[in-house]
């Protein structure tokens, strides 16, 4: 069953089916959020914040983008409310690098520089301008279209066209700078 | 020849239209080198988003975890207009009850018992019967105008306040608070 189709069951009175609403998009939300924010406790609180708000404002949904769409800027909006309140505002801090180095010696070297190319080109995504990241993680991570990456940012196409082109721009100049091994 | 500037083909790679340049990029050994440069970008990124994407699996636990918090919260439990209103009747007596205790509480030391009273009549009375200064009293008016001032089951101090000076002095020295 497709997202606009339950949307509709619920309107009309099948309250029950929300459950798998949630089904449908928990995961891609909670692990954008999880991007945003880099901390599970605070992903789930506000994922469950979305949801909620989601359900109480279902009514003012309209339809003319997905429902997932929607939900994503719910998201964005509270996980930006939540990192200003944390005075925190770095979106895409470094992925969890689990004890890393304590295996690194025993690895190909091949695998070995693998491993520092990635921590490179992590670093490069965190440096980016907060809107460019988040432009970039919606089109390359989500596979967002424009015009639903400039919904969720609240921006014109134009506008989201752009950002992701600097980005593309600056992770190029910045890799080249480090010099990721190929 | 000029130069394809690189927001143009970035535009190009992601619109899938490098072919649109393939005559100029077989020529500019400078171009042809940038979209090999920013395709290794886009790629690269691309993987490790994908690898970081494909690690991420929302583990049963905190899937439920999330879901039974979403469900559980005010989503399926809103409270219907008559539930409302026993709320609002509810909260409305709590509040009351909890006035009438804090006011009990507050006047609890003032307060003498009916056994307490019916002692200090008592002693009002062997007074009475003993004393050589108890004749400028009327002890029984004294006596019933203490009493009188009782409610039912309490006596306040405050009723004092209705008798004399000389009468409140004599009751007060033959209670025993």
């Amino acid at each position: 069953m497709e997202d606009f189709e339950i949307i509709q069951e619920i309107r009309k009175g099948n309250l029950e089916l929300f459950d798998k609403l949630v089904d449908n998009n928990i995961e891609a939300v909670t692990y954008f959020v999880l991007r945003i924010v880099k901390n599970n406790e605070d992903a789930e609180d506000i994922v469950q914040d979305a949801f909620v708000k989601a359900y109480e404002k279902l009514h003012t949904f309209k339809g003319d983008s997905k429902f997932k769409t929607w939900l994503f800027s719910i998201a964005l909006n509270l996980a930006r409310q939540h990192l200003r309140k944390r005075k925190l505002f770095k979106f895409f801090a470094p992925w969890t690098k689990e004890a890393e180095s304590v295996t690194d010696k025993h690895l190909p070297e091949k695998e070995i520089i693998r491993k520092e190319n990635k921590k490179i080109l992590e670093e490069a995504i965190d440096e980016l301008p907060d809107q460019q990241r988040t432009v970039f993680m919606l089109r390359q991570n989500d596979k967002l279209k424009y015009d639903e990456i400039a919904q969720i940012l609240n921006i014109n196409i134009n506008t989201a066209k752009t950002n992701y082109f600097f980005a593309v721009r600056n992770l190029r100049r910045n890799l080249t700078e480090k010099g990721v091994k190929k | 020849m000029k130069c394809l500037s690189e927001i143009e083909i970035i535009e190009a790679i992601d619109k899938n239209e490098l072919n649109n340049y393939k005559e100029h990029l077989k020529q500019c050994k400078k171009c042809a080198q940038l979209v090999k440069e920013l395709k290794n970008t886009i790629k690269s990124t691309e993987e490790i988003l994908h690898e970081q994407k494909t690690n991420f699996k929302l583990n049963e636990f905190r899937r439920n975890k999330i879901k039974n918090r979403v469900l559980g919260s005010t989503i399926y439990k809103k409270p219907s207009k008559s539930q409302k209103g026993y709320q609002a009747i509810f909260s409305y007596a709590s509040y009351v009850l909890l006035f009438f205790f804090i006011t009990l509480t507050l006047f609890q030391n003032n307060r003498i018992t009916d056994m307490e009273l019916e002692i200090a009549q008592y002693k009002i009375e062997i007074e009475k019967d003993n004393s050589s200064t108890a004749e400028s009293f009327d002890y029984e008016i004294v006596v019933d105008e203490f009493v009188g001032n009782f409610s039912d089951e309490y006596a306040y101090m405050d009723d004092l306040d209705d008798l004399s000076e000389e009468k409140t002095i004599y009751i007060l020295s033959n209670l025993d608070f």
